[in-house]
């Protein structure tokens, strides 16, 4: 499968933080999940490809391309979400448009204006007027009228209600129905990510502790709920780490089915995403 | 090129919500021109006051800027880093221009009306060259210091080497007066040239500043 984005030990070195040999591969067609706590290196990593901060080594292709190489070529085919950033909120999604038509080659008023009546943005007012969830929808309007091939998008679920947030999801779910394209989003919302992620990448402490697809986390990783008698006999090599809780301890395994064969357990829940990025978090080996 | 006219268009939009106020900042200063004694006066003082006036407005627009963190947006647009600091430039230095312009139109129509004189255009031309020369001096010294320190920290930044500046070129003629060496002369000498000197000034305080401004913008880490 052809990558539509690679990113190669990728490292930023600040006083009180290190981005360390960040590899990303992503297919064309997929969406990938970036999670993490606040303060992982999410956003990090994402400045650091979008070439906003200079990273200390590394190495990023877009559409096969080097991405310092080609940056203005490239990012004529990318749309962008930032959480934290935007245009002047004094400015109207008609102002947007004229704006923009001057910047995109393949900037398509028709498609933005009719995005713009989907999510019901009114043309003319200042966006400082909206809601988080229409400005959020403004900002993705903008990122997607240009017809763009990857969509990068840091956070742009943070701050919305669940319908608002239901919606923004439907849209990226639209988006990657051609298989040509793809999205990488970081989100430490993990239940979004959860229902439209195909690989999920996890970020701790400015590593990235694993990178899988969703299915095989979802399907193959367990969560053995046992007492301290039970935790003793597991070996240690059968679980990748545990949390322990005033009653019982939540023990964490990469592969329930070989564990249940193993260990002749009867029950191993299936885990969310949730569970899984808190015991890396929160749990002892 | 496109690109820079887009991020013109971007900051000239957000200055609309501004319209009102540049309204009754022009009707002061033609109010505060026609309470001159000649008219003479009256034209020098509308002249400047729209260079100057015009000039400061639109370094308003890197506030709109840092409120939104838009700079980190745009670079995510097909825009260089270069760009963006070439369209800064260039709607300010267009802002002046502009407002100069409109200062000698409009002086030019109160004299006349006022004196039924024709107004003497040259001055007029020299003293809006005298502002846009006043006003390229500050803004070619905040806009470097708004792209390192931000529009808060870089006024402050600003009024320091401003002030250090000033103390330079005063200790200097200073120095060269004690000297005896034959400043004032040199000064009458160039009064010939005045045009072509304050147009050269006024180019190379503006150059040397772009570059500045774009060493400084192209290490920032947005």
């Amino acid at each position: 499968m052809e990558n539509i984005l690679e990113v190669k030990n990728l490292s930023k070195k600040y006083q009180d933080f290190e981005l360390k040999n960040i590899n990303i591969a992503l297919p064309k067609g997929m969406i990938m999940g970036i999670i993490g706590e606040n303060g992982a290196g999410k956003s990090t990593t994402i400045k650091s490809i979008l070439n906003l901060i200079q990273a200390d080594k590394g190495e990023i292709k877009i559409f096969g391309l080097d991405y310092q190489k080609n940056e203005t070529k490239i990012k004529e085919d990318i749309g962008v979400v930032l959480d934290d950033s935007f245009l002047s909120e004094y400015l109207t999604p008609n102002d947007i448009n004229k704006m923009m038509k001057q910047i995109y080659k393949n900037w398509d008023e028709t498609l933005y204006f009719k995005y713009i009546e989907d999510f019901h943005l009114p043309k003319d007012k200042i966006s400082k007027d909206y809601s988080s969830g229409m400005k959020m929808k403004l900002k993705i309007a903008v990122a997607l009228s240009h017809h763009p091939k990857l969509l990068i998008l840091d956070e742009p679920t943070s701050g919305l209600d669940p319908v608002a947030r239901n919606e923004i999801l439907d849209i990226f779910q639209d988006f990657i129905q051609d298989e040509s394209k793809g999205i990488l989003v970081s989100s430490h919302i993990t239940s979004d990510l959860e229902h439209i992620a195909d690989y999920i990448t996890f970020i701790n402490h400015g590593e990235i502790v694993l990178s899988k697809t969703r299915d095989e986390l979802l399907e193959n990783y367990g969560i053995v709920k046992c007492s301290a008698e039970e935790f003793q006999k597991i070996a240690s090599k059968d679980y990748v780490k545990y949390k322990k809780n005033r009653y019982e301890y939540d023990v964490l395994v990469e592969n329930k089915f070989e564990f249940k064969k193993k260990y002749d357990a009867p029950i191993v829940d299936k885990p969310t995403i949730e569970e899984i990025m808190l015991i890396y978090i929160k749990g002892e080996k | 090129m496109n690109s820079i006219k887009g991020l013109i268009i971007k900051d000239l939009l957000q200055l609309k919500s501004y319209r009102k106020t540049l309204i009754v900042f022009i009707l002061i200063f033609i109010a505060v021109s026609i309470s001159q004694e000649s008219t003479v006066e009256i034209g020098n003082m509308l002249v400047l006051m729209m260079t100057l006036g015009l000039g400061m407005f639109s370094i308003a627009t890197f506030n709109y800027d840092e409120m939104s963190k838009a700079d980190r947006y745009l670079l995510t647009l097909p825009l260089t880093r270069k760009q963006v600091v070439r369209a800064k430039y260039a709607l300010v230095i267009g802002s002046t221009i502009v407002g100069s312009l409109i200062g000698i139109i409009l002086s030019s129509i109160i004299t006349f009306v006022m004196s039924k004189n024709v107004p003497n255009l040259l001055d007029l031309g020299l003293m809006s060259l005298g502002g846009i020369l006043g006003i390229g001096l500050i803004e070619s010294i905040q806009i470097p210091c708004i792209y390192k320190f931000g529009t808060e920290k870089g006024k402050i930044q600003m009024f320091i080497v401003t002030a250090g500046i000033a103390l330079l070129a005063g200790g200097l003629f200073y120095m060269g007066e004690k000297a005896n060496l034959p400043i004032g002369n040199l000064f009458e000498s160039l009064n010939q040239f005045l045009p072509f000197v304050l147009i050269i000034a006024v180019v190379v305080m503006y150059g040397i500043s772009y570059r500045i401004s774009v060493g400084i913008f192209s290490k920032k880490e947005i």
